[in-house]
């Protein structure tokens, strides 16, 4: 290193100082050094220009690289790319290369899944051992029906003799109770809610989305949420709609009716068509009070059976007792004017008079409260009495002119009993029995029922705001005076 | 631009293509020239494109310009000189002293016309040695050649003193000045 390129260097970049400057022109002088300069400065610019060549084709060779890049790699999404820009690059992508067939596996099994789950749904099923029961398949029989037995469009279940077979869909949106002998027969078309009745009791609880449809001689029944039973032979068909409503159009007219919960209507040659409650004249059914459920009321003349008629809770039952000012009353559970709330079937009573029965509750027996009743009229506060098997001792007697003595029978809960009940002028007295023949009078009183009273099956719930299970009273015998 | 007639044009543009191609040839001495009188580049690159215009524009008005290299050195030098004194915050002073330096720079490029070490196959030797040289050391020499950074900013970054950098870059040169004459040598041996 000479004293020369150094001078240079420190020109370059502005640190010579001005005796240095001097010194440096003193150098020059000699013609060696101005060669010599002439050198460093060529040398300069040789590196300079030789280095941004360099720079320069560098950056074309990075720049060319990237731009290369740029072609053949796929584009990639960053968070500041438009919708429009990902949706685009992940088409060109290749994604929608895969996402479509996936999609549209996915659709289809999808709308598979629904057709079969919707032709399905209202497959019968066997609810229990078919015992008796044939099914008729593509011209084969099957016998000795298992539990679970599925039944596929055209088969059709034969019961040669008597005996119930019990089916259900695998929505559980319906119940079928064949009893026999009957035949009943799937609809061939794979129309998932059409039945075909050919013969025998086909008894309906249905709660479906769509219609269900019960084809029969003469005409077809729709229903949809409805609890029904339609009996059917060549001849002629019964159907009994016992909640909810259905519709039954005849064949030859196309005529239309309809049924509603407590009526009943008969189809044949020469009958007329019309729906008619299932409770003969002059008996009637209502509620008295409130209660917690709507309950229909059949009567064939010796028998009444009382069955709910929908699980719609509209309010506080009340026993048919309530407010009884006997010994036994019970406490009533939420009630609030002391009035009565029950299902009553009833006629009317001009004078005196007496009714009988037997009170058969089922295995929930204890949950009801049944039994016969008389009151002066309709009205949840009218006096009434009452005895049945929650009756206290024997016999209530609510707003009675005077309390009832009890005789010591004992209350009984569930199970069968039988109850009678004598108007005699101002006088009523209750009776029990354990056969119907015996009886014991378990109570009397005195009140003013006016000179018509109401007489007749009341039945409610045990437990407030419950509906009551079917209660049934057979071996009725009402007696009138006059 | 001035008209002229035929027989005029056409040994102006004789005039002119010989021109040109002597400024080419001619090129990287007088960038060098420009370069080592002025420390800013961007200058120094708005001086020598002025030189080539008003060479052009010379040729165009038909003036005789005997030894080109030396009318574009005296004009570049004289642009130097104005852009020195066009600069309010110069640190450069134009006075006698710096004047005298000017013309012995001026003085040395005529005398060393022959002297062009700036061609082809230089620079092929040089890109080998630059190739050749250490990471920090090439850094060091991007940071002086190609960045354009005064010393007190080269110090600042490789986190030396300055007069370690003065010294680092001169052997740098001279390793680099040697590298290549060997290079050159080399060739000149057929090796």
């Amino acid at each position: 290193m000479t004293r020369l390129e150094e001078l240079l260097l420190k020109w370059r970049h502005g640190l010579l100082s001005g005796d240095e400057l001097r010194e440096l022109n003193s150098l020059l002088g000699n013609s060696g050094a101005r060669a010599g300069l002439v050198r460093e400065f060529q040398f300069d610019a040789l590196i300079r220009g030789v280095l941004r060549q360099q720079v320069a084709v560098a950056a074309a060779r990075a720049a060319a690289k990237s731009f290369k890049s740029a072609e053949v790699i796929a584009p990639a999404f960053t968070r500041n790319e438009s919708w429009r820009g990902r949706v685009t690059g992940w088409f060109h992508s290749g994604g929608i290369r895969y996402a479509l067939p996936l999609g549209a596996a996915a659709v289809l099994t999808l709308l598979v899944a629904w057709f079969w789950v919707r032709s399905t749904a209202h497959l019968l099923v066997l609810r229990a051992d078919g015992g008796s029961a044939m099914v008729l398949r593509d011209g084969r029989s099957f016998t000795n029906l298992p539990a679970g037995f599925t039944l596929h469009p055209g088969d059709e279940v034969v019961l040669a003799n008597t005996g119930t077979v019990r089916l259900a869909d695998r929505a559980g949106t319906m119940s079928v109770k064949l009893d026999g002998p009957g035949r009943l027969k799937l609809d061939e078309s794979g129309e998932p809610d059409v039945l075909l009745l050919a013969s025998g009791s086909l008894s309906i609880n249905a709660d479906t989305a769509i219609p269900l449809i019960i084809r029969s001689a003469g005409g077809e029944v729709s229903a949809r949420n409805a609890e029904f039973t339609l009996h059917a032979d060549d001849q002629q068909a019964r159907l009994e709609v016992e909640s909810g409503h259905a519709e039954w159009r005849r064949y030859d007219d196309g005529r239309l009716l309809s049924v509603a919960g407590g009526q009943f209507a008969v189809l044949g040659s020469g009958l007329d068509f019309l729906a008619k409650s299932l409770l003969p004249e002059p008996w009637l059914t209502q509620t008295v009070g409130e209660v917690a459920s709507r309950a229909h009321a059949r009567f064939d003349g010796s028998t009444v059976r009382l069955v709910n008629s929908d699980n719609t809770r509209r309010g506080p039952q009340r026993s048919p007792r309530s407010n009884s000012s006997g010994k036994g009353q019970r406490k009533a559970k939420g009630r609030d004017s002391g009035g009565d709330g029950f299902h009553f079937v009833y006629r009317r009573l001009e004078g005196d008079g007496e009714i009988r029965a037997r009170v058969v509750a089922d295995a929930r027996g204890s949950e009801v409260e049944a039994g016969l009743a008389i009151r002066r009229d309709l009205t949840a506060d009218a006096p009434m009495a009452f005895v049945g098997n929650r009756s206290g001792r024997s016999l209530e007697l609510r707003r009675s002119l005077r309390r009832v003595t009890p005789r010591g029978l004992e209350e009984k809960r569930g199970g069968s009993y039988w109850v009678r009940l004598v108007r005699d002028g101002k006088t009523v007295t209750a009776y029990r029995s354990d056969d119907g023949q015996l009886w014991k009078e378990t109570g009397s009183g005195k009140m003013d029922l006016g000179p018509t009273a109401f007489v007749g099956f009341a039945a409610t719930s045990a437990q407030d705001a419950s509906p009551h299970p079917a209660v049934v009273f057979d071996n009725v015998i009402f007696i009138a005076a006059r | 631009m001035t008209q002229n007639k035929p027989s005029d044009t056409s040994a102006m543009n004789d005039a002119t293509t010989t021109i040109t191609a002597g400024f080419l040839a001619d090129r990287h001495r007088l960038l060098s020239f420009i370069q080592g009188l002025l420390r800013d580049p961007q200058a120094a690159e708005d001086i020598f494109q002025e030189v080539w215009l008003k060479l052009a524009a010379a040729v165009e008005k038909g003036a005789v310009i005997e030894n080109p290299p030396a009318w574009c050195r005296t004009v570049a030098k004289n642009l130097i000189l104005m852009h020195w004194r066009s600069q309010k915050n110069s640190r450069v002073v134009v006075d006698s002293t710096l004047l005298e330096f000017v013309d012995f720079v001026e003085c040395a490029y005529a005398e060393n016309e022959s002297v062009n070490e700036t061609g082809p196959e230089r620079q092929r030797a040089l890109q080998d040695c630059l190739s050749t040289l250490p990471e920090k050391s090439r850094r060091l020499v991007e940071l002086k050649y190609d960045k354009e950074l005064s010393l007190k900013a080269i110090a600042a970054t490789v986190q030396q003193s300055t007069d370690s950098v003065i010294k680092a870059l001169l052997r740098l040169r001279q390793g680099l000045a040697t590298c290549v004459e060997k290079k050159l040598k080399l060739q000149e041996l057929g090796l």
